[in-house]
């Protein structure tokens, strides 16, 4: 059994819900989708319809079980309808994807959309919902009653089939099946269980669950085959023992369906027939000049294939540019232009749209806040713990010149940084960060002699100071980082900024050493540059390396370096935040410990837009 | 046969030279994307924002249907206009990442009379760092708005709940915050600078720079003061207690109809 069936408007009002398990409607679970459909709008693909998993890392403060998700958004009007349910299991995956296509046609079948559309239209009664009233709770006894009647049934025989196969795992789920099924049987006013029927398939066996199964599918033994696809026009035989009004209830339900479906066929048919010479010139006129024009699919294609290959001349992948250009034609298919106003013109300030949604942050940052809340807590010798960023990417991208950067600022900050040179790999990274060290030292103190050591004995002065220890493997990096952090609360540093080696995000012996360092080390933050340079690899870059922490650690944020290089070819910060939903914090846009900037999304998108 | 054919052909070369000089002042061609945007009367406009979850859909629903309703995370703005045959109302989605939709329509929005501001009067204290940072950014707007004088409701909401915090205490919390919250702007790295675009012609981005420079501006003033006080504001800030869903809106009421006349 699914949890609950929800449609609600974009807008957050909610037109229907359904909790499966009669329990109160679980606003929180739904808002926790939202929220994820918003910061990550790439999801996988079913089947049928999209799925969207809710797994424990997105899930770190809020007390909401994991669970899983199936969605379809209808247009004209925008409506989400979405089931959720415990987890992405063969049986629940079908029995969702069975309840949202009923859902789908029943809503169709029973013009609901029109009602709301017209709802919409009319300025005076804001209210999208009314008189729609009876409509809904005719959906509603509708959908429960087709549910109960055929699909929790093509469930629980299916599972059924699994049981024979593997039959202990599955008792407890069937246990829950079968007894609902049984009590519905039970006290449900509306319908009987037929006792007349023998299961092919029965197999004498002491196991619970057996029994629990035969008993419930006895109920209904007739339609039982194998593969009991959900079918409108089942057979209606099958029903021997119901009584008459459940009969007819369900008799009633599917002919709605089927009449709406044969409709539609011929609908689609007339439409295709009456397209002329004239009415496409006038298709032309309206598209491009008049404007009050409904966008259809064929006025979007040659634009969105414009506004394609101009985003790919930007450096954005294939398949960020295609993401986009889905989200824009999402946006207008079917909508009206505005007076004046061409497709073209209305396209672009849908991607727009879409550019600035995906590159706004999902959650605020404010680094010097955070900074100041954990290193505000004093242990009781009055030490506080400090905050630790490592950084990481690709060889070469500038991953020690920014982190010196950020130092400069945290610096700047009168915050006291600790420099670790946890890349032991690459000859000369040590000394490189040496130098980056010596010249801090200098920014902050006019009079700090390069090479001198401070009173720990250490490259750097009382502001800035680098923990160092040679090269090695591995293990080293994990127990230089440990050691580093320990050392920096000793000696009241606020901020350690660990530097580590660059490597290939493809080749997992490099990249799988990345989740015990961040294991160990804890990082406050893990920030991976990545570089303007690089184009359409940047997304698996970013995927990889966000994967490489594992399922409970993600990346923080990024930094993208070497803007100042790639003039208007922006397309690396789409592409990177369009692979993880990680945001861009900061940018690179030249070489000097004051080319640091925050991101501006307006720039970026103006500029990709350019 | 043939006539038609001409004529429509010389139709589609005028109408094409039409379509090129009309699409050169594009520019200045107010857009609507989906659902459209500005209202077609001359009323005043109150806007509901505030962190997500704090209630605004459910207030949007209680003035405009009287009723509380089921509600879940908007992602879009909702619209009614002519509520009361008094004024229009917009609810924007709190979501950190759909704030930009808040932000473009408060710089552009004609005839903006007050920002409701709901927050949920129960929130951790700690919590409230996020609701001021908000709170910032919405000033920092209104205040830029130098033709008009955009006054502000602190709506602190689910007032019937035991945990809520009297509106005074939010208020001087969130001033309390929000003065930090300048401070650490302040040091903050400063944005990208747009050089790639910056030789366009375009009247929009020009607008947006000036924008940008604006709040900035603002920023300063607020920052060069001793400490940030709401009463430094051109608009007003108030905030008055109330609860959605025990249907107890008069104070946020009558703070909106005091409005209406001026
Ligand atoms: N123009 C420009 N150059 C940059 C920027 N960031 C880094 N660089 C340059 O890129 C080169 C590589 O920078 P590093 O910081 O050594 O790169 P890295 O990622 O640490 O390299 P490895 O440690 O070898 O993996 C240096 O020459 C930097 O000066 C930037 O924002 N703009
Ligand atoms: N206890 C209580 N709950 C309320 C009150 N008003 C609203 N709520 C609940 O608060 C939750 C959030 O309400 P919404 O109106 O959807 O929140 P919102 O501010 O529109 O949130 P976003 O759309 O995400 O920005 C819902 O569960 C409401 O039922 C109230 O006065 N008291
Ligand atoms: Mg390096
Ligand atoms: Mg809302």
């Amino acid at each position: 059994m699914f949890d609950q069936l929800t449609i609600f408007t974009p807008q957050g009002q909610v037109l229907f819900k359904y909790n499966c398990q009669g329990k109160k409607f679980a606003e929180l679970q739904i808002n926790t989708f939202i929220s994820k459909i918003i910061t990550s709008p790439v999801t996988q693909r079913g089947s049928k319809f999209n799925i969207l998993n809710i797994t424990n890392d997105s899930l770190s403060k809020s007390n909401v079980r994991p669970f899983c998700s199936m969605f379809h958004v209808t247009k004209q009007p925008e409506l989400y309808f979405v089931i959720t349910y415990a987890e992405q299991t063969i049986d629940l995956d079908k029995e969702a994807e069975k309840t949202l296509d009923l859902a789908l046609k029943l809503w169709d079948s029973l013009d609901l959309n029109e009602e709301i559309q017209s709802n919409l239209k009319n300025k005076q009664h804001v209210d999208i919902l009314y008189g729609m009233n009876e409509d809904l709770s005719k959906f509603d006894k509708y959908l429960r009653a087709k549910y109960e009647e055929s699909i929790k049934f093509d469930v629980v025989n299916a599972t059924n089939d699994n049981v024979s196969r593997e039959a202990s795992p599955r008792v407890d789920s069937l246990k829950k099946n079968s007894l609902h099924a049984k009590n519905k049987g039970n006290n449900g006013g509306g319908r009987k269980w037929g006792r007349n029927g023998m299961m092919e398939e029965t197999t004498s066996s002491e196991d619970v669950s057996q029994l629990d199964f035969s008993r419930s599918s006895k109920n209904k033994s007739g339609i039982a085959s194998p593969e009991s696809n959900f079918d409108m026009e089942f057979d209606k035989n099958a029903f021997g023992e119901r009584t008459d009004k459940g009969e007819f209830l369900i008799k009633e339900i599917d002919d709605l369906l089927t009449s709406t479906a044969t409709a539609n066929e011929n609908e689609s048919q007339t439409s295709s027939t009456s397209q002329g010479f004239v009415n496409s010139t006038m298709g032309f006129i309206q598209r491009n000049l008049i404007g009050n024009k409904t966008i259809t699919e064929s006025d979007l294609r040659s634009v969105l294939d414009k506004l394609k290959k101009k985003l790919i001349t930007k450096n954005v992948a294939p398949e960020a540019a295609d993401f986009l250009t889905e989200q824009v034609s999402n946006d207008l298919l079917g909508s009206k232009t505005a007076n004046w106003t061409s497709v073209e013109v209305t396209a672009r300030a849908s991607l727009t749209k879409a550019l600035t949604q995906i590159l706004t942050p999902g959650v605020s940052v404010d680094l010097l806040h955070e900074i100041q809340k954990k290193t505000g807590k004093k242990d009781n010798e009055g030490k506080a713990q400090p905050y630790v960023f490592s950084i990481v990417g690709v060889n070469g991208v500038g991953k020690s010149t920014n982190l010196s950067k950020l130092a400069f600022w945290l610096l700047q900050n009168n915050f006291k940084v600790l420099i670790v040179a946890c890349d032991t790999f690459r000859s000369g990274a040590v000394e490189q960060l040496r130098v980056h060290v010596e010249n801090l030292a200098q920014l902050m103190d006019e009079s700090h002699i390069r090479g001198s050591k401070n009173k720990r004995g250490k490259t750097g002065n009382d502001f800035v100071e680098l923990f160092e220890s040679g090269y090695g493997g591995s293990d080293l990096v994990t127990k230089i980082a440990k050691q580093a952090i320990k050392y920096a609360h000793d000696q009241e540093f606020d901020i350690v900024l660990m530097d580590t080696a660059g490597r290939r995000h493809n080749d997992p012996t490099l990249m799988s050493p990345l989740k015990s360092f961040a294991e160990q080390a804890q990082p406050d933050k893990i920030i991976m540059v990545g570089e303007a340079l690089v184009g359409t690899d940047s997304v698996q870059q970013a995927k990889n390396f966000n994967d490489a922490f594992g399922k409970v650690r993600n990346l923080d944020f990024f930094i993208i370096s070497k803007c100042d290089t790639v003039g208007e070819m922006l397309g690396t910060m789409v592409n990177m935040v369009y692979a993880t939903g990680i945001p861009i914090l900061f940018v690179g846009v030249g070489q000097t410990y004051t080319d640091l900037r925050t991101l501006s999304v307006k720039w970026a998108v103006n500029t990709l837009m350019a | 046969m043939l006539s038609v054919t001409v004529l429509t052909a010389v139709l589609v070369v005028v109408l094409t030279t039409v379509y090129f000089l009309v699409q050169r002042k594009r520019v200045k061609v107010p857009i609507a994307i989906g659902q459209e945007i500005g209202v077609s009367n001359k009323k005043p406009v109150f806007v509901l924002a505030g962190p997500s979850n704090a209630g605004k859909t459910a207030l949007f629903n209680m003035l405009v249907g009287d009723e509380m309703r089921n509600t879940v995370m908007s992602q879009e703005v909702s619209k009614v206009e002519n509520v009361d045959d008094e004024f229009n109302l917009f609810d924007f989605p709190g979501h950190f990442k759909l704030r930009y939709k808040l932000f473009d329509q408060l710089k552009n929005l004609k005839k903006v009379s007050g920002v409701v501001f709901v927050v949920d009067s129960t929130v951790d204290p700690k919590e409230l760092t996020k609701t001021a940072e908000f709170l910032l950014d919405v000033i920092l707007v209104t205040e830029s708005r130098k033709e008009d004088e955009i006054d502000i409701l602190i709506a602190c909401n689910k007032s019937e709940l035991f945990s809520s915090r009297p509106p005074l205490k939010i208020k001087e919390a969130l001033e309390r915050e929000i003065d930090k919250i300048i401070v650490r702007k302040k040091k903050s790295l400063s944005d990208v600078k747009g050089k790639a675009s910056s030789n366009d012609d375009d009247d929009e981005e020009m607008m947006n720079d000036n924008d940008n420079g604006a709040s900035l501006e603002i920023l300063n003033e607020l920052g060069s003061t001793k400490a940030f006080k709401f009463s430094l504001l051109d608009g007003s800030v108030e905030a008055i207690s109330g609860s959605v869903s025990k249907k107890n809106i008069d104070g946020w009421n009558q703070w909106i109809h005091e409005r209406l006349s001026s």
